[in-house]
């Protein structure tokens, strides 16, 4: 593009509204609303931008079916928008709306990459498969989405979301209703143009592509972990704005705790859809369980100037307050009552999110339990502020100087605990994930990378997120140090004679040894960085890969030679994301081999993964898991599993030690039915009288999965996150989940063992059905 | 009341029941006999078309005393595309005229849902103009009331709905199909709206073209009732015949049938609750309790239990959502100019609606289509690339692909890919969901009836209503003065149950509701037919759903009727019914057309 003779700048400015169209209709918003989002400029191993705009990671379509039109496409590279920073803010020209959808999905995408260390893609297309395509494509071409649409005007509704099907992001415009001034101060209200609204959407993307076995409702936390996620990072993202956020630390006097819009999320939807407000507030968002007016003005009264102290004991006002308020009407209804409570007790809360089964209302206690993690890290790091400076937290009348500290404080809070959140998703189980598992995954995974914690931001999540009402089953206390995950406890396992015998055999004593030989050899056959240097092109039908082969000398070579990297100079300039993809890809075959491998310590792997990936012996078969049609090198019918994801991930941490890990995640899934005797039925193998169709189309495919981290530094594997797919009390909770259907009942949080502690066999018996607990 | 309820209520009643103008009340019942029919017709054993019960309510309430008879039927339907539908309903009606000789004296209806009232459809010429039967009165809920105000709104507000719904469901279910769009999601809500045969492009194999003659009878009624003139419209908006009659022509031809009577547990007024009470007509007469619909339109349009929290979150935008699918089914794209966001020069029309057709020609195949090409403009050709042909990427033109098949397939497969990602048909799809919500409150439209019996017990017939109605239920007191009780009394003596909706998860309250039922003999009754619930919605239905079916179980110590059952099998192998007490044995007759209970004599273990 530059034809070479400068240098490419660092930086792509483009211009948005710091929140949306509605802050810009008050002078006292007005004067920050009109932001900018720096986005590092395309590398030279990107797609160029084009018109959409387009690059690398999206594209914007501006098609609008509902009106029957479409809108061009916006030039970023004529030169009159370089020269601009982009179209000026303008509800009224598409175009600039979809520079600013554009800006804000990147912005969060590079978000993302910092934090986790590797670049962003897309959830791979389940439609193009080998088997249907034979020799057409590299395995990349084959499912690789490389692009996630953008419509920034797709319906006409009261909505956005990320259509996982279609790989899109949907935004939706609409004429606000109600007859409030506020309501008619415009007459169409866009989606596309709330940062909130766009990060949000743009999160669930990359979720999606992160965790594609995640996106099932198996749980009351499933989705609503989707949506508090995405809301989190929105949030976060407000305080990437220095200058906003000085702006309004200002006038809050420093203190996070109030509502502002620094707080709340899609301020203009809110009100356009009949709140008083913002749609969903950080910490306050209790209230929005009800519209009630008394709850609404419980939010009111805690502006800056009336609460007395902006610290801590205002946000523990209204919330015993919106608690307290919540529980009398649930009281009224019968459920509880007498209701009303002087004190604020934590099992109220806890009754209260297990209560609320709503996707964004549960998601809610998330946003609020890390959200108060975030203000309370703040609070800590600026408190020798205040105190140095003489004033008080909460006075309207802080210095300028005083102020833009703050700003950094709080931006730097943001970042980190934003990147707390986003690396603790490679720390949970690929599926069926509870708020309490996330807990331990953000814990864990600021364990790896900072082992010392000086500022105690762990403990300030771990006590976050209790006084939220979410617990962690399985685990002694609410401390961080309870918190980590466990690594494997190989002593646990009892070998059999015949395993015993081949470990021996082998020149090991502990059973640790062989596995983390065997092991070695499959860390020797993955493809551990992304380089040019090493153009991989894997031919699957050249190669065949044996676990434990380098037990045989003949073996080790075998291996090595199949996996040979080849030189390919006819290759054009490559793409970064392509060849990751490529390596992903690649890896995830090799793993997914070296499973399926028949060994003699298969039995252990089973144990260790929570899984059944070897057709074991017919009486503890179980007859419902999904076989594969074709017979495995052993002529078996094999049990089919996926390996959804195998990432290599390099992290540093602030002391400079770097963390280099191989993230895989191997599901798969089980025929489920509601009737108890189909499902003894079909464990056993028996489908008469299911029948066929029934057989391929169960009451639900149930999952088990685990994430592996082997630790590359040393080949170490270090924990196991696993879903067991056998663990019935589990499968027993998803079925009443999903019978259960809407009715407001909490699926029970399983029972104190489930189901990670690593070495977890013995198999409690049935517990008591769940009681029958319709609400209302 | 606690004491004797029987006898309390039996005497407080003749005085509000003449008052609200009911007709001389005849005898006592000594027996009472509920009939829930399945019509399993000799080909339910077909081995394709196999079915063993009946989603959809018709009862027959047989009632004798001192030598006389009289007979109630509550609704008569069978959900659409259920097998053999039609001819299961003649089936049932000719049973029912034989059952009852003739003289029906009541008919209740309980609301417009077809799995209601589809049997006088399509049983039309048995129900109708038969000499062989007499209908003596029909009973309907208030919301069916041609002269109310408030039912004239709600109708009004469905009918403009409907409009649309229908308009939209036709164009979904007609080729080509609209890429990006699941026709089967979209359709899943507005099928259920609609009910109308005919007009359901993909009822299951088992379902049947409509009788040619049930078509006349659609022009003859909408001739009959003048009034009537939006349901028709609903019936063929695009001009094509429906094929039967439409849930309100259905309605209509009832009204016209017998003296029809308007029933609400609060009047008009909202303040008098003067004819909660009401006789059964005929020589052997019930007094029966109005407990639904409610008149509360925040009670008619709860539906589902949850806390009242996210209910913004569905951000369905009625107004603007229903001003743009009017918009489309007048079929004028005009919307655009009239109603974009945007000033003209920044909007620019596609080569063709979008809805429309599968897009530009050229769009589909690369090569382009001369007679149908879009304008060789910068604008249409990035809008085609982007949007409408498949993407191939960098390795497309390896060496391997070379085989033409393969490689035709390859091209078929992404440009499926490019058309499921495309949003044409988006907006439509929240048709869907719109529609299943006002679904939804059609059926909080429920007429409820709570009949006493002589034994001081009570038959609750809960139709399909839902949470609102359940909940209405304690709006007020049912009766006049020192003898007016509360819904929780009346929940008390239930000793058999209708089962709301089918059995489904928001259709059966609990602590309002199923907990109240505390009587030691309770009944239930399901009409359902569980295996075809199943293949029903994206989901597949559970009707029963599994928790009330447990809570029932446990209530009723596992005295559950369904019709898709047959409880005179002498290998009872069924869980539910293993422990269960063998007097309910001896209380049920059953065939392959009923399933009948005797209430009145109880026979007692």
């Amino acid at each position: 593009m530059n034809g070479g003779k400068y240098p490419l700048p660092a930086l792509r400015r483009l211009r948005v509204y710091a929140f949306d169209p509605q802050a810009s209709v008050s002078l006292s918003t007005a004067v920050i609303n009109d932001a900018t989002v720096e986005l590092p400029w395309e590398l030279r191993w990107e797609t160029a931008l084009s018109k959409g705009p387009a690059n690398e990671y999206v594209e914007v379509i501006d098609v609008d079916p509902t009106s029957g039109l479409y809108y061009e496409p916006v030039d970023l590279n004529d030169p009159m928008l370089l020269a601009g920073n982009g179209l000026a803010p303008s509800e009224g020209r598409p175009q600039f709306h979809q520079q600013m959808v554009f800006a804000v999905a990147m912005r969060t995408i590079r978000t993302f990459e910092r934090a986790l260390g590797r670049p962003v893609l897309w959830a791979r297309d389940q439609t193009l498969t080998r088997a249907e395509h034979g020799e057409v494509a590299s395995p990349v071409e084959l499912n690789f989405t490389r692009t996630l649409r953008i419509y920034p005007h797709a319906i006409r509704e009261r909505n956005a979301y990320y259509s996982p099907e279609k790989r899109a992001l949907l935004f939706g415009y609409f004429r606000p209703e109600g007859t409030g001034a506020r309501a008619t101060e415009v007459a169409w209200v866009f989606t596309c143009l709330s940062q909130d609204i766009v990060a949000h959407e743009t999160t669930h993307a990359i979720l999606h592509g992160m965790k594609q076995r995640s996106i099932e409702p198996t749980n009351v936390d499933a989705l609503a972990f989707h949506e508090g996620f995405a809301d989190i990072v929105a949030l976060l993202q407000h305080f990437d704005a220095r200058q906003v956020v000085a702006h309004l630390l200002a006038r809050s006097g420093g203190s996070l705790r109030t509502p502002t819009l620094l707080t709340g999320l899609a301020a203009q939807f809110g009100t356009a859809t009949g709140k008083k407000g913002a749609l969903r507030y950080a910490l306050l968002d209790l209230l929005k369980l009800d519209a009630d007016a008394k709850a609404r003005s419980a939010a009111e009264t805690k502006s800056p100037g009336t609460a007395a102290a902006g610290g801590p004991t205002s946000t523990d006002a209204a919330l015993r307050e919106a608690v307290a308020f919540l529980l009398k009407r649930e009281g009224a209804k019968g459920e509880r009552p007498g209701g009303e409570k002087a004190e604020l007790d934590l099992s109220d809360v806890v009754a209260l999110l297990n209560g609320t089964t709503d996707v964004h209302a549960r998601g809610g206690f998330l946003v609020a339990a890390v959200f108060e993690a975030f203000v309370t890290i703040f609070e800590t790091r600026s408190e020798d502020l205040f105190r140095l400076s003489g004033y008080k937290r909460g006075s309207p009348d802080l210095p300028p100087g005083l102020v833009a500290r703050l700003a950094d404080e709080a931006s730097r809070s943001a970042d980190q605990v934003l990147r707390m959140c986003v690396r603790a998703l490679d720390y949970v189980p690929p599926v069926d994930i509870h708020f309490g598992e996330y807990l331990r995954g953000i814990i864990t995974a600021d364990t790896d990378l900072v082992p010392d914690d000086p500022l105690r931001y762990r403990v300030a999540f771990c006590e976050a997120f209790r006084k939220w009402g979410i617990r962690v089953p399985g685990c002694i206390s609410m401390v961080p140090d309870s918190l980590l995950w466990d690594a494997p406890d190989f002593d646990a396992i009892t070998l059999d004679e015949k395993e015993r015998r081949f470990i021996a055999a082998h020149g090991h004593t502990r059973l640790q040894d062989a596995l983390d030989r065997g092991f070695g050899d499959l860390l020797g056959a993955v493809q551990l960085g992304v380089s040019f240097a090493d153009n991989v092109h894997m031919s699957r039908d050249s190669h065949e890969i044996r676990p434990y082969a380098s037990f045989t000398e003949a073996g080790s070579e075998a291996r090595h030679r199949d996996y040979a990297v080849r030189q390919d100079d006819e290759e054009p300039e490559r793409n970064l994301r392509d060849l990751a993809m490529e390596i992903v890809v690649r890896n995830q075959a090799v793993i997914h081999d070296w499973f399926n491998y028949p060994t003699p310590l298969d039995r252990i792997w089973d144990l260790l993964l929570g899984l059944r990936l070897q057709n074991t012996a017919a009486a503890d078969a179980l007859g419902s898991l999904e076989y594969r049609t074709s017979k495995s090198p052993t002529d078996n019918l094999q049990p089919k599993f996926e390996v959804n994801s195998a990432r290599i991930s390099r992290r540093m941490g602030p002391d400079g030690s770097e963390l280099h890990l191989l993230i895989a995640q191997v599901t798969q899934r089980r025929r489920s039915y509601y009737d108890k005797k189909e499902q003894a039925a079909a464990d056993a193998g028996d489908y008469k009288e299911i029948g066929d169709e029934r057989k391929d189309n169960p009451d639900f495919w149930f999952r088990g999965g685990a994430t592996l981290h082997v630790d590359l530094r040393d080949g170490k594997l270090l924990r196991i996150l696993r879903k067991r797919i056998d663990n019935e009390d589990r499968r027993a909770a998803e079925v009443a989940f999903r019978t259960g259907d809407d009715s407001g009942t909490v699926a029970a949080v399983a029972s104190g063992n489930e189901p990670f502690a690593f070495m977890h066999l013995a198999d409690d018996d049935e517990r008591r059905e769940r009681a029958w607990d319709l609400p209302v | 009341m606690s004491t004797n309820p029987a006898a309390a209520t039996a005497a407080a009643d003749a005085g509000p029941a003449a008052a609200a103008g009911a007709p001389v009340a005849g005898g006592a019942a000594t027996s009472v006999h509920v009939r829930m029919y399945r019509g399993l017709l000799a080909s339910a054993t077909a081995p394709d078309n196999g079915y063993t019960g009946m989603l959809g309510d018709c009862f027959l309430i047989r009632l004798e005393g001192d030598g006389k008879k009289s007979h109630i039927l509550i609704d008569c339907g069978l959900l659409l595309g259920s097998p053999d539908q039609a001819n299961r309903a003649v089936a049932i009606a000719e049973h029912i005229v034989d059952a009852c000789d003739g003289l029906l004296d009541l008919v209740v209806v309980t609301h417009e849902h077809w799995d209601h009232i589809s049997g006088f459809s399509q049983a039309e010429k048995v129900f109708f103009d038969n000499p062989k039967l007499k209908i003596g009165e029909v009973w309907m809920a208030w919301t069916e009331d041609p002269d109310d105000v408030d039912a004239e709104a709600l109708r009004a507000k469905f009918d403009k709905s409907g409009q649309a719904f229908a308009m939209i469901a036709d164009r979904l279910s007609t080729q080509p199909p609209i890429p990006g769009l699941d026709p089967k999601r979209a359709l899943d809500g507005l099928q259920g709206f609609l009910g109308e045969p005919g007009r359901v492009a993909d009822a299951p194999a088992g379902a049947e073209p409509v009788p040619a003659t049930a078509a006349d009878g659609a022009e003859q009624v909408a001739g009959q009732v003048p009034d009537d003139a939006p349901s028709a419209k609903v019936a063929g908006p695009t001009g094509k015949s429906s094929g039967a009659l439409a849930g309100r022509d259905i309605l209509a031809r009832l009204k016209a049938a017998a003296p029809t009577k308007y029933l609400a547990p609060v009047q008009a007024d909202r303040k008098t609750t003067a004819g909660n009470i009401r006789q059964t007509p005929g020589e052997v007469s019930l007094r029966t309790t109005v407990m639904g619909p409610p008149r509360d339109w925040k009670r008619l349009s709860k539906d589902k239990p949850s806390s009242g929290a996210g209910k913004q979150e569905t951000y369905l935008d009625t107004p603007s959502l229903g001003q743009a699918l009017l918009g489309f089914a007048g079929g004028a794209s005009a919307l655009a100019t009239t109603d974009s966001p945007f000033a003209p020069q920044y909007c620019r029309r596609p080569l063709a609606p979008f809805t429309a057709t599968t897009g530009p020609a050229a769009g589909v195949q690369p090569a382009g289509d001369a007679a149908q090409g879009p304008p060789d403009d910068v604008q249409s050709r990035w809008l085609i690339e982007r949007y409408f042909q498949p993407r191939f990427g960098e390795h497309w033109d390896h060496p391997a692909s070379a085989d033409p098949a393969s490689r035709a397939d390859a091209v078929a497969k992404r440009q499926g890919i490019a058309d499921r990602r495309r949003i044409d048909g988006e907006w439509l799809a929240s048709a869907g969901a719109l529609a299943m919500k006002l679904d939804s409150d059609t059926n909080n439209t429920s007429l409820v009836l709570a009949f006493d019996l002589p034994d001081g017990t009570v038959m609750l017939f809960a139709a399909d209503a839902q949470v609102g109605n359940w909940l209405s239920w304690r709006d007020q007191t049912y009766g006049e003065g020192e003898a007016a009780i509360d819904a929780t009394k009346i929940l008390e003596r239930v000793r058999f149950y209708k089962v709301g909706h089918h059995g489904s998860h928001n259709a059966t309250l609990d602590e309002q509701g199923l907990a109240l039922m505390k009587h030691a003999d309770l009944v239930a009754a399901i009409p359902t037919d569980e295996a075809l619930g199943r293949k029903q919605g994206r989901g597949g239905w559970l009707m029963p759903n599994p928790r009330v079916n447990t809570a029932l179980v446990e209530k009723t110590k596992g005295r559950i009727l369904r019709n898709d059952r047959r409880f005179k099998d002498p290998v009872r192998r069924n869980d539910d019914l293993a422990g269960v007490d063998l007097t309910f044995f001896d209380s049920i007759t059953e065939d392959d057309m009923f399933l009948e209970f005797q209430v009145l004599p109880q026979i007692k273990p």
